[in-house]
């Protein structure tokens, strides 16, 4: 098992998590690269992703574990980068002795974004603990929830670049009703197409 | 400030499917190219999903992107989400590759490919604040505005809006364009110099020099071909087209109009095929590789236009199409191998090209489909190299007498000849017929039932189960241009739901079977605009102006907004349905095709005496198109 990690950005950004799997068979078919396939009457490739992300995020930091023998993690990344589109670049590779079940594992996602609004403004988001409400719609209903124990750090660096760490797995965080409540609070401003998920984290079986 | 492609993006997350207007797909070519000064926008005016499915667009996008001068970008018909979007943040229509304005390229080429997307060529060229009349673009610095595919077989209803028309195949007519484009924008360029010369170029049409002198004729002609071997032969054709001038073919509007000759290309196996295309991001209707095996058809049925239109009868050597095929499929990572052509099953060397594959695609797991086997050019054999899910067939007519009427050379015999389908595993059936079809009568629409009904004892009898699925879907007989039955009447609407109800009875009450039927108001109007004249051009504006985009989608199709627009311009539909008298002129009797209309005309009278004609693989019966190129390098 070779466990590929790669980028999301630029138009890649708009490729819904169903095509993104497509997608991929496709890369490694004109990478030469060959994985197992499932047996059965639609044999497809043996891939297991990452938790989707919601379209339209960036990424530097999703996970796609391939089943495929004979192919060293070096020559898995130097093959399927050449076949790969820019936005889907991988980064790393290395090799597992399982399938590593990110979608169990995770834990929580970590997102950048730049904010921009006055000093004070920002240096109350940073200090958001605790008890922290937002309101979106639903399904058509109105929600509103107190978010204050998904959000598990909030990282200042400089003037405007933030880093929030979100809660994923069997609770999550969306970052853009978060974010989207922050503008409502505070009168800051932000743009979705510019955050970006720089990490996700694991429980015990990290895969990275 | 931020960047039309910042603004873009903002917007992106408010519509369905953002990736149709991103751009970014494997294969697509370098933007940058270091003496790349000329932009040219292929504009497709469907939606992306249906755009991205067509071979003809790939060719000549691929084709101007590899000439050193040019770089050629897409832009598709937005959705009515993206249009609402894009108008109320002042975004203009953009080419996904660089995000563009279309109004900055050099040219704008638009692929006609079905007369209901006319409105959305206004559409488009509203979005990207262009005037929809060349006449009003004199002025202003426009882009040359361009079209091209099958529907400029007849130019006639939309040609106000084009400065230049190319009839014919296009790529090395385009190629031809684009080089002398690129040579008059560094003398300066002047739009009445470039219409003068483009009209050299074979297949060129500049519609507002239809009545002008045509310099060309004395002076030899460009052969926009590169492949021609034979420029005398050219040219000997192209007197015969000058010597036509003298005859008397008036155009509807009192005046004639020059003769133009359709482009051909003469040698598939050198012609430029893309082997790197683009690899969508998101699922599009046709989301495979594709190979194209053979131009032209010999089979002849009199109603299709496609068969008559792309004569004379050329086809790739096996050892192109392998490899081409696989050079595609180690390009792109397909799972899917399509072998495209009118009648792919005709192709000479099908077998041997599927042979040859089998071990490359069986090791790379990518699956060969043939997706238009006539019944009688389907061979056993081929069945094992293809997926066994389901069948198709086109037998058109539901009895012998209608088939021969129509020349679709299927007999009973043949279709009875399925059993050996089932027996390779085949459980499902699908079936195309037409309906309104010339001297058509209720017994063949019965006899439509019969074949379901024969075809389902011949499964039970094979296979000894009852679990086949029989789907029936019937289209509506438009008569096309540059066909055989071009001068016939269309059915109306209201005879041709008769028809759809009696089927529907009839077909009630066999097992197993699914009927469906295309609309038949969207057929009338399909129908007029095929046959239409230059009259048509102001309806189309009316239509468009009233509301009425997306012509050809069920759900955005308004009949009565088309019919209100012919009423408030002045002109009946009716003067295009019905049947025209053979010896008037006919809108588009000034493209010459190759094939001549006095063969045109023969076929009909066979027809209608329900003679038919054989293939012509067989032997050439002689309908003229080989005055443009030798069929089957010269074997027939
Ligand atoms: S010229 Fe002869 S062989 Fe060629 S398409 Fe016409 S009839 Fe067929």
């Amino acid at each position: 098992m070779i466990i590929l990690k790669y980028r999301k950005t630029g138009s890649a950004r708009y490729i819904s998590h169903i095509d993104v799997l497509r997608g991929m068979g496709r890369i490694l078919r004109r990478a030469g690269l060959e994985p197992t396939f499932s047996q059965g009457f639609n044999p497809h490739m043996n891939l297991y992703f990452s938790p989707p992300i919601a379209l339209g995020l960036g990424s530097v930091a999703e996970y796609m574990a391939v089943d495929i023998p004979e192919v060293s993690p070096e020559d898995f990344l130097k093959k399927y980068n050449a076949a790969a589109p820019d936005g889907l670049k991988g980064i790393s590779a290395e090799y597992a002795e399982k399938n590593p079940n990110f979608a169990a594992n995770v834990k929580a996602f970590v997102y950048r974004t730049e904010l921009k609004g006055s000093a004070e403004a920002l240096a109350k988001i940073e200090k958001i603990k605790d008890v922290y409400n937002i309101t979106y719609t639903q399904k058509g209903e109105t929600v509103t929830k107190d978010v204050g124990a998904l959000i598990r750090k909030i990282e200042r660096r400089g003037d405007s670049e933030f880093f929030f760490t979100l809660a994923a797995g069997a609770e999550v965080l969306r970052p853009d009703r978060l974010l989207k409540q922050l503008e409502v609070d505070f009168g800051i401003e932000y743009s979705l197409p510019e955050v970006t998920k720089t990490e996700q984290l694991f429980g015990v079986d990290n895969p990275r | 400030m931020p960047t039309l492609e910042q603004r873009i993006n903002r917007i992106l997350l408010n519509v369905e499917k953002p990736a149709r207007y991103t751009g970014g797909e494997f294969n697509t070519p370098n933007m940058k190219k270091a003496q790349a000064h000329n932009k040219l926008a292929l504009c497709f005016p469907d939606v992306y999903e249906i755009g991205m499915s067509n071979l003809g667009l790939s060719i000549l996008y691929h084709a101007v992107n590899a000439l050193p001068a040019w770089t050629a970008e897409r832009c598709f018909a937005v959705k009515a989400d993206m249009a609402r979007e894009m108008n109320a943040n002042g975004i203009p229509l953009f080419s996904l590759e660089t995000k563009t304005p279309l109004r900055e390229f050099d040219a704008i080429g638009f692929s006609l490919q079905y007369e209901l997307l006319y409105t959305n060529v206004l559409y488009m060229l509203e979005l990207a604040g262009i005037p929809f009349r060349a006449a009003d673009r004199k002025n202003g610095n426009y882009p040359l505005i361009i079209a091209g595919g099958p529907c400029t077989v007849n130019p006639a209803p939309t040609e106000a809006f084009f400065d230049i028309v190319v009839v014919g195949e296009g790529e090395n007519a385009l190629v031809a364009l684009a080089n002398l484009i690129d040579e008059e924008k560094q003398k300066g360029f002047d739009r009445e110099r470039v219409l003068e010369r483009a009209e050299c170029i074979q297949g060129v049409y500049a519609p507002a020099r239809a009545h002008a002198n045509n310099k060309c004729a004395t002076s030899g002609v460009q052969n926009g071909d590169k492949t021609s071997s034979s420029g005398t032969r050219k040219r000997t054709v192209l007197k015969a087209v000058v010597e036509d001038l003298n005859g008397d073919k008036t155009s509807s509007s009192g005046t004639r109009k020059r003769t133009v000759l359709k482009a051909t290309v003469e040698d598939l196996n050198k012609v430029f095929y893309p082997l790197k295309p683009l690899v969508p991001n998101i699922e599009i209707v046709h989301d495979r590789a594709v190979m194209e095996l053979y131009r032209g058809c010999g089979s002849g049925c009199r109603f299709c236009q496609a068969g008559f239109y792309y004569r004379p009868l050329r086809e790739k050597d096996a050892q192109t199409v392998i490899n081409c095929s696989k050079a595609m499929i180690e390009n792109t990572g397909f799972d899917e191998l399509t072998m495209s052509s009118l009648s792919s099953g005709d192709y000479t060397h099908l077998l041997e090209a599927v042979e040859a594959l089998k071990d490359f695609t069986d090791k790379k797991r990518v699956r060969i489909a043939l997706p238009s086997l006539r019944l009688n050019s389907f061979d056993g054999r081929l069945a094992d190299y293809t997926r066994k899910s389901s069948l198709t067939f086109a037998p058109e007519a539901g009895t012998q007498r209608l088939r021969d009427v129509i020349n679709k050379n299927i007999t009973d015999a043949d279709i009875d000849n399925i059993g050996a389908m089932f027996e390779a595993g085949y459980r499902s059936v699908k079936l195309y017929f037409m309906l309104g079809l010339p001297t058509e009568t209720d017994e063949d629409l019965d006899g439509i039932a019969e074949i379901c009904r024969r075809l389902r004892a011949l499964y039970v009898k094979t296979v000894g189960r009852k679990d086949v699925t029989i789907s029936v879907s019937c289209s509506v007989f438009i008569p096309k241009p540059v066909t055989p039955f071009q001068w016939e009447r269309q059915i109306s609407v209201e005879e041709m739901r008769t028809k759809q109800y009696y089927l529907r009875n009839k077909l009630r009450d066999i097992k197993g079977v699914t009927f469906g039927w295309h609309d038949a108001e969207t057929s009338e109007l399909e129908s007029v605009l095929a046959r239409g004249d230059e009259r048509l051009a102001a309806v189309i504006e009316r239509a468009y102006a009233d509301g009425c985009k997306f012509d050809g989608w069920t759900e955005s199709f308004d009949f009565a907004k088309w019919q209100g627009a012919f009423q408030k311009v002045g002109v009946d539909m009716g003067d295009y349905t019905r049947a025209i008298p053979t010896d008037a002129t006919l809108p588009w009797d000034f493209i010459d095709t190759g094939v001549d209309k006095s063969y045109l005309l023969a076929e009909r009278e066979k027809g209608l005496r329900a003679e038919v004609t054989a293939n012509c693989r067989d032997g050439c019966n002689g309908c003229g198109a080989n005055k443009l190129g030798a069929c089957l390098a010269g074997k027939l």
